[in-house]
């Protein structure tokens, strides 16, 4: 019994090693694609193409970044989520957009700051 | 426990799996798409016992793949989980209001995923255990009647009334909105009077027919503040309500009785053969308190405690109400 319960682990232990270097190993071009959008969604013109991208990949790392060991950078991406859903449901708003890019700009740091960490 | 996950981000399917495994659950299916599951769902020989939806995913999200599962009959009680990093009300809302069983917010944590798949399993096991429930979905799969006898106090599921969920949802969907710290609702309680009278009276499918058109004219009348509402079983209901929406409870249980009289059910005059409703006091959510049970406790309490309203009273209100 202990043997299987010590196996299940070891197995659990070695998937999710799996996983955070997956997840690890996406943020170098979700890194890329935000830097982009950052400065797209300044213009009117691209900026619903923008938002909808930054919320993409905010949602996609707040969905699992508290589950890989990075729990402050989950939380972040989440309050991006909100924010550029918020963004993308609303009108162009030139004092939304300003107001996002400071908290975007921070997000992009801690994502530069995960990876220089660990690779 | 045979359990389906859908997520369109295969990197938390993958996470899902090991958490699965080590949780001790193997029968485990994956699908990235709403169609993909809407497919696993249709050509599974044996049903799946437990679902686990994300909410944003691209084509059809997860709170309308609840919505199109909750209309497969097979799939008509299984606990539904919406797993998902979306932590606003409005989704919390909607995913209830589709038909999910419980809201669980990711990051997954593995514990917390433990409890809820045993709460589920309980959910299941309680209605496989049901041979009354067990005979209403047949007959409601198969489409005949009648239905079998249910005891009063049985919390009957009713279907196909806007809004109206079963009493183990709305228990979950209020501990969600507990554990985010979003107290900003009430709870209104309804009791329809002299139920226990009524179901010994009439047949189960004709109690069962009081039951939901109750649940409808309570759906009705609570449209414009969004209210989830919830058969408790004894003959009592729960809305839950922003608490803000400053609903007279007097108003109310007028208009429930206007729309009765529209389904026949009750005689504004004749005192003695209608189907009344009473309307207890709102029960505000509170940071200092007043957990989900208390709070639907206490609403039923309100409803259960008020006096009759006199028939021509009623009528009068009805008409300024019109008016």
């Amino acid at each position: 019994m202990i043997n299987s319960q010590e196996t299940a682990a070891s197995h659990l232990a070695a998937a999710l090693a799996e996983i955070r270097a997956r997840f690890i190993n996406d943020l170098i071009p979700l890194i890329n694609e935000m830097e982009y959008q950052r400065v797209a969604m300044t213009d009117p013109a691209l900026a619903p193409e923008a938002f909808s991208s930054l919320q993409h990949a905010s949602h996609k790392i707040s969905g699992m970044a508290g589950s890989v060991g990075f729990p402050e950078l989950g939380d972040h991406a989440a309050r991006l989520d909100v924010t550029f859903t918020k963004l993308l449901r609303a009108p162009y708003d030139h004092a939304g957009v300003q107001a996002a890019l400071d908290p975007l700009e921070a997000f992009l740091s801690l994502m530069e700051d995960i990876l220089d960490e660990v690779l | 426990m045979k359990i389906l996950a859908v997520d369109d981000e295969p990197l938390v399917l993958r996470l899902l799996d090991a958490t699965l495994n080590g949780l001790g659950y193997h029968n485990t299916s994956f699908a990235t798409t709403a169609a993909q599951a809407l497919h696993l769902l249709e050509s599974s020989k044996s049903p799946y016992s437990c679902i686990l939806l994300d909410i944003r995913m691209p084509g059809m999200d997860g709170i309308e793949l609840c919505q199109q599962i909750r209309r497969m009959p097979a799939y008509k009680t299984t606990p539904i989980i919406m797993l998902t990093s979306l932590a606003e009300k409005e989704y919390i809302d909607e995913s209830f209001a589709s038909g999910a069983t419980d809201y669980m917010n990711k990051p997954v944590d593995a514990t917390e995923l433990a409890a809820r798949l045993r709460v589920a399993r309980l959910i299941q096991n309680e209605y496989q255990r049901s041979a009354h429930l067990e005979e209403l979905n047949r007959a409601q799969i198969e489409g005949f009647q009648p239905m079998a006898p249910f005891d009063f106090a049985e919390p009957v599921q009713i279907d196909d009334v806007s809004r109206v969920v079963n009493s183990r949802a709305m228990e979950n969907y209020l501990r969600q909105l507990d554990r985010l710290g979003l107290f900003k609702i009430g709870v209104i309680g309804f009791q329809i009077r002299h139920a226990g009278s009524l179901h010994a009276a009439n047949a189960p499918e004709e109690f069962y027919g009081i039951l939901a058109d109750v649940a409808e004219s309570i759906s009705e009348n609570t449209r414009e503040v969004n209210a989830l509402i919830a058969y408790l079983g004894k003959g009592s209901f729960a809305a839950v309500v922003p608490r803000a929406s400053q609903i007279d409870r007097r108003d109310l249980e007028a208009g429930i009785a206007a729309t009765l009289y529209e389904f026949e059910l009750a005689d504004l005059v004749d005192s003695t053969s209608d189907i009344k409703v009473s309307v207890g006091t709102q029960i505000n959510g509170s940071v200092f308190g007043n957990t989900p049970d208390k709070m639907i406790d206490l609403a039923v309490r309100s409803a259960q405690g008020m006096t009759e309203s006199k028939p021509k009273a009623l009528a009068a209100r009805i008409w300024s109400l019109a008016g």
